[in-house]
């Protein structure tokens, strides 16, 4: 039998002992005697805060009933360690670099210093913890149930009797939610730290560790060779025990999932990130850590199983297989072991508890307190810094109790709901949520800020939708009803089976999903945003740890940085040869850079060097990096990035003017083109003149060497011959005035005016200019529908000019036995449309696209004594041109051509004179 | 009557002007005013050599030129290309197609008569019809 | 150079050799009905597993340890003092 008194009275001195200890390691760590205390094997043993009072009772009973899948939980983090140099190294040294304070603090740092982050993910860590303080609640107040009504026969141990104080289970586990609080707000919250280290705690749990570990290993050895008969015989009452170890689907999708999830907790849960990175004094405390916590683990794993498999088979059915590890050596009346069992047990409750809540409390008063505070002018004393620190405190011991108290409701609210290790599992699958975010932050330089925290909500949302959310379903009948039929009926979204995902584990189910979401969300939001300056800054500082310079360590010695660094540094800015005569200009006597720290002097000469060529804020920053190792503040960033805006601007105006020199230059290309190409029309131009002026110019030599040569010719031939000679001259006359005439035309030069003309009036003008050419050649002229009063806007001269070569076109050409025109003149629209019909020839298909090049006769009737330039057409289509209309050639039926004249009609039909004034 | 000359031009001033000279020179001639019939008038009349225009509608001298040097009937018969186009250009063309000579308008008169004197083979000047050799020229 | 990247590849291949021997199908081999040394088999494979993977990063460390010295400088000064009192 052991006493209620007995069982307080030892709590209460190991924790007065544990107290000791934190303050004798404070004490020693402020004289700098703190070799210890900051040895690697200190720092394993605090590590193994990871080892709660689900490892230390909760895993035998999962042992218990599912067999060996309790070994999943230390298998992840065992994975995770021995993998250190590619992940946790670089998440220490990440975290010296920043400063980083929590999980948290990482995140948000990672991704442009985002409070809205650092508030998620604390607001997320509080959620997940809260099952997980719960848990340890439980055990202990269960542990303190057994212990103190062992009194009882073996055989009543199951039903664990009324308690001496006849404290319920809810009021004894709020005593001790309310005294871990009181011990942890002790513990964590007597100073603030600048680095968030905290000494003496980690002392303490690694005292814890030492405690829990032997206790745990003091009842396996007791359990396995005082009443198994050692490890084969104890093995050999498995199948009895009803541990079925070689179970098909042990190793299925539920084996892979908690190998996951514990792999991501060890990295995630905002204590064994507290201890790992933040408390962490040197990284190659790692190096230590990397085999020897695993081998914490295999050891405190070791007895799990035989200590289940005894309790299944020797305790009574229906005993709680969580509280074997203390119910197994009461039953055979050990009372000196079972105490220090509960010592061990306590001892991983309240070491989870305690780091857990400060850690969580850093969390609270760092990201969303003072944050607040800040913001508000009421804070006192802001100068001094000590009403901050008065007000970090008090909020970090609020939250401390805060946390307490939830995990005390989240127990009251699940009271008597199963075993230990499925509340750990869920704030496992909670915590996981992390992960791709932290991998992301770690790895990956283009996620953003949005892209977390769209990743981070996504996934938190599923998981409480389809982890913490059905937890509640035992004590509350209305989310039993959702998990059944979903909300409002809708089987989609049953919390357990999304998407009717049917059939899978309830843990693999929702970490399936929550994961799924988280990373599809963060990557796919972070595809499509940007990271801010800030935001690619960080990503460099995060994903390139590594390949900057010794940063990481300097944080610590001011004076550390060598010349050699300072080397290094100044030629990744500016390039090795010229850094490497900087230097020697600098510090010409300085051979050993290795060893030889930079004076003040040589700093500020350098930093001047550097500011030339990258900017005097950069260059301050960059060196601040390496000297002091001074995290990058904001607004050295904020000046940085008004430099770097700079020449961005300067690089956009640069890449502007190329630009345009560019299109300058492509347009002078094309001008080059189309000159070439009008070189080339002069030149077919020139060309064609010259055979123009070459024919008649033919005629009339040849005809005046046979006049000079032969002044016998009968005097009708000789008359014949000069006539030839005065026609071909008057063509060589009309033609070169055509060419001038089109030429100006071409020019642009519009030597006329337009004004409302009379069409109708301007037609019987062109046709009686016309009517010698028209007698001459039988033409009779038709005109059609001659409108009166309308009026187009032109020059009357040139449309006059455009009819009469059009007219005589049609009697030069038309060969028919009656030779007609019909000139047709109507409106359509806001134009006028006049055509000219004749029943010559026509125009052979051919030639309808040359018809209105310049010196294109067309078919040419070699009998008519055609004397046409080839130009009359191209010079009316041009003055129509001119004057916004237009010349067609239209396709008639059969025999004749047709040509079509369109003109704008004059706005109003105002009289000319009224136009002219 | 088989003439001595076919001349190939489609404007009036100017083959009134050739034929004038021509016969004056005492050849006689035949004319035609386009490709089509100028390649008729090869085959039926058989003339002793062609004055080709270059310059002609729908069918260029050039390509007439082209068809008679295909022919084997016609592939020795002495042509006189006639252009206006006074062009290095147009010369290297005819020659290249088989003309056997080439005179760029405007012309002197006797400077045609000269040319068809060789294109004919009758080297000494003479008044009269040559005797039909129809040798080709060697230029 | 050199060796630094085959320590680093034999440190990649640490935890994901690990994975692929604790996982199925690999695992499933293990998981039969034999005993050895007293320990059913698939007891026995995890913890030869798990032992073995402790001593393999044992081993390693040290190697990769004078990587990291070569990466971390030795701190020499003592880590300022905590100002707070027990209370």
């Amino acid at each position: 039998m052991i006493s209620g008194s007995l069982v307080i009275a030892t709590a209460v001195v190991y924790v007065i002992l544990l107290f000791a200890l934190a303050y004798w390691s404070d004490l020693m760590a402020r004289r700098g005697q703190d070799k210890l205390l900051r040895s690697p094997l200190v720092f394993t043993l605090a590590i193994s805060v990871y080892c709660t009072s689900w490892t230390f009772y909760g895993a035998v009973g999962s042992a218990a009933r599912n067999g060996l899948e309790f070994l999943a939980i230390y298998l992840g983090p065992t994975l995770v360690f021995t993998g250190w140099w590619f992940g946790l190294r670089k998440l220490v040294r990440i975290g010296h670099n920043q400063r980083i304070t929590s999980v948290a603090d990482l995140i948000s740092s990672r991704f442009g210093k985002s409070g809205r982050l650092a508030v998620l993910v604390t607001l997320m860590a509080v959620v997940g913890i809260t099952p997980y303080i719960a848990l340890q609640l439980k055990a202990i107040a269960t542990s303190l149930r057994v212990i103190l009504g062992s009194g009882f026969d073996g055989d009543e141990l199951a039903q664990a009797g009324p308690l001496p104080q006849s404290l319920d289970d809810i009021g004894l586990a709020f005593a001790i939610a309310a005294a871990m609080a009181l011990f942890s707000i002790l513990f964590g919250t007597r100073n603030v730290n600048a680095n968030e280290q905290h000494h003496g705690v980690v002392a303490a749990i690694a005292f814890e560790a030492i405690v829990k570990l032997i206790a745990l290993i003091a009842v396996g050895l007791f359990v396995v060779f005082s009443i198994g008969g050692g490890f084969e015989a104890t093995y050999a009452r498995a199948g009895d025990a009803g541990i079925v170890l070689n179970a098909t689907d042990a190793f299925g999708p539920r084996w892979l999932t908690i190998t996951i999830l514990s792999a991501a907790a060890i990295i995630c849960l905002p204590r064994q990130f507290q201890i790992t990175v933040v408390e962490n004094a040197d990284e190659r405390h790692l190096r230590t850590a990397s085999w020897a916590f695993p081998l914490y683990l295999l050891g405190i794993s070791i007895f799990t199983l035989p200590i289940a498999i005894i309790g299944q088979s020797v305790l009574p059915a229906g005993s709680d297989p969580d509280m074997f590890v203390l119910t197994l050596p009461l039953a055979y009346d050990q009372q000196g072991l079972a105490l220090f069992a509960f010592i061990g047990g306590f001892s991983s409750a309240t070491s989870m508890i305690i780091i857990a809540s400060i850690a969580l409390s850093i969390m609270i008063s760092n990201h969303i307190v003072v944050p607040i505070a800040l913001r508000s002018t009421k804070v006192p004393d802001h100068e001094s810094g000590s009403g901050m620190t008065r007000l970090v405190l008090t909020s970090r011991r609020i939250s401390i109790a805060v946390v307490l108290l939830l995990g005390f409701i989240y127990f009251w609210l699940t009271a008597g709901s199963g075993a230990l290790a499925p509340i750990g599992l869920i704030s496992f699958a909670g915590v996981a949520q992390f992960l791709p975010a932290i991998i992301a932050a770690l790895y990956w330089r283009d996620a953003t800020a949005r892209g977390a925290l769209a990743g981070l909500l996504v996934g938190f949302a599923i998981w409480g939708w389809s982890s913490f959310l059905p937890s509640f379903a035992t004590s509350s009948e209305q989310i039993a009803a959702l998990l059944q039929a979903g909300p409002w009926g809708i089987g989609f979204l049953r919390p357990q089976a999304l998407l009717g995902l049917d059939g899978l584990d309830p843990l693999v189910h929702s970490v399936f999903w929550s994961l799924l979401g988280n990373t599809i969300a963060l990557i796919g939001v972070s595809l499509l945003s940007e990271n801010n300056a800030m935001g690619r800054l960080q990503a460099h500082l995060f994903v390139d740890v590594f390949k900057q310079s010794t940063g990481g360590h300097a944080r610590y010695l001011d004076s550390s940085a060598t010349l050699n660094d300072l080397l290094y540094m100044t030629q990744r800015v500016l390039g090795a040869e010229p850094a490497k005569a900087l230097f020697a200009k600098l510090a010409p006597h300085n051979k050993e850079l290795e060893a030889t720290p930079p004076t003040p002097e040589f700093i500020s000469k350098l930093e001047k060097e550097l500011a030339g060529s990258i900017g005097a804020a950069s260059a301050h920053v960059v060196l601040g990096q390496v000297i002091s190792g001074e995290s990058i503040t904001f607004e050295e960033v904020l000046q940085m990035a008004d430099e770097t805006q700079k020449i961005l601007e300067y690089s956009q105006r640069l890449e502007h003017t190329t630009e345009e020199l560019q299109s300058t230059t492509s347009k002078l290309r094309a001008a080059n083109q189309q000159l070439r190409e009008l070189d080339q029309q002069k030149d077919e131009f020139l060309s064609q003149v010259s055979h123009e002026v070459r024919t008649p110019m033919t005629a009339i030599r040849s005809f005046a060497e046979i006049l000079l040569k032969h002044d016998d010719l009968e005097s009708g031939q000789r008359q014949r011959f000069l006539n030839t000679i005065h026609d071909e001259s008057m063509r060589l006359t009309s033609l070169l005035d055509e060419i001038l005439d089109l030429s100006a035309l071409e020019r642009g030069e519009t030597l006329w005016h337009n004004e409302p003309v009379e069409i109708g009036a301007a037609l019987r003008r062109a046709i009686d200019v016309c009517t010698p050419l028209t007698n001459q050649h039988n033409l009779e002229v038709r005109p059609k529908n001659l409108t009166e009063d309308v009026w187009v806007v032109a020059n009357t001269d040139r449309i006059c000019q455009v009819f009469i070569n059009l007219i005589s076109n049609a009697a030069k050409y038309n060969d028919a036995a009656q030779p007609f025109v019909e000139i047709d003149t109507r409106t359509e629209g806001e134009e006028l449309l006049v055509d000219f019909s004749d029943n010559g020839p026509g125009i052979a298909r051919g030639d309808r696209e040359i018809i209105f090049d310049k010196f294109s006769r067309g078919k040419r009737d070699p009998e008519s004594s055609h004397s046409g330039s080839g130009l009359g057409l191209a010079i009316s289509l041009e003055i129509l041109i001119k004057m916004g209309g237009s010349l067609k050639l239209l396709s008639t039926g059969g025999r004749g051509a047709r040509f079509q004249v369109r003109l704008p009609l004059a706005a109003s039909r105002v009289r000319a004179p009224l136009e002219r004034a | 009557m088989k003439p001595d000359i076919l001349i190939v031009e489609d404007e009036p001033s100017i083959l009134s002007s050739l034929e004038f000279i021509l016969r004056h020179a005492g050849w006689t001639t035949k004319s035609v005013t386009s490709g089509e019939a100028a390649l008729l008038a090869v085959n039926t009349m058989a003339p002793r050599a062609v004055i080709l225009d270059v310059m002609l509608p729908r069918q260029s001298g050039f390509e007439v030129l082209k068809k008679l040097r295909q022919d084997r009937r016609t592939r020795d018969l002495p042509i006189l290309i006639l252009t206006a186009k006074g062009q290095q250009q147009d010369k290297r063309t005819a020659e290249g197609l088989g003309a056997t000579d080439f005179v760029t308008k405007p012309y002197a008169n006797a400077e045609v008569v000269e040319a068809v004197r060789h294109l004919l083979g009758e080297v000494p000047p003479q008044n009269g019809p040559a005797s039909d050799t129809g040798g080709e020229p060697d230029r | 150079m050199r060796r630094r990247r085959k320590l680093e590849f034999l440190a990649f291949l640490l935890p994901v050799g690990g994975a692929i021997l604790i996982l199925p199908p690999l695992v499933l081999i293990a998981n039969a009905n034999t005993s050895i040394f007293g320990f059913p088999a698939i007891v026995a494979y995890l913890f030869a597993v798990w032992l073995a993977l402790i001593i393999a990063t044992y081993l390693l460390q040290h190697k990769l340890g004078s990587l990291q010295d070569i990466d971390t400088e030795p701190e020499t000064q003592p880590a300022p003092p905590d100002s707070g009192t027990l209370k």
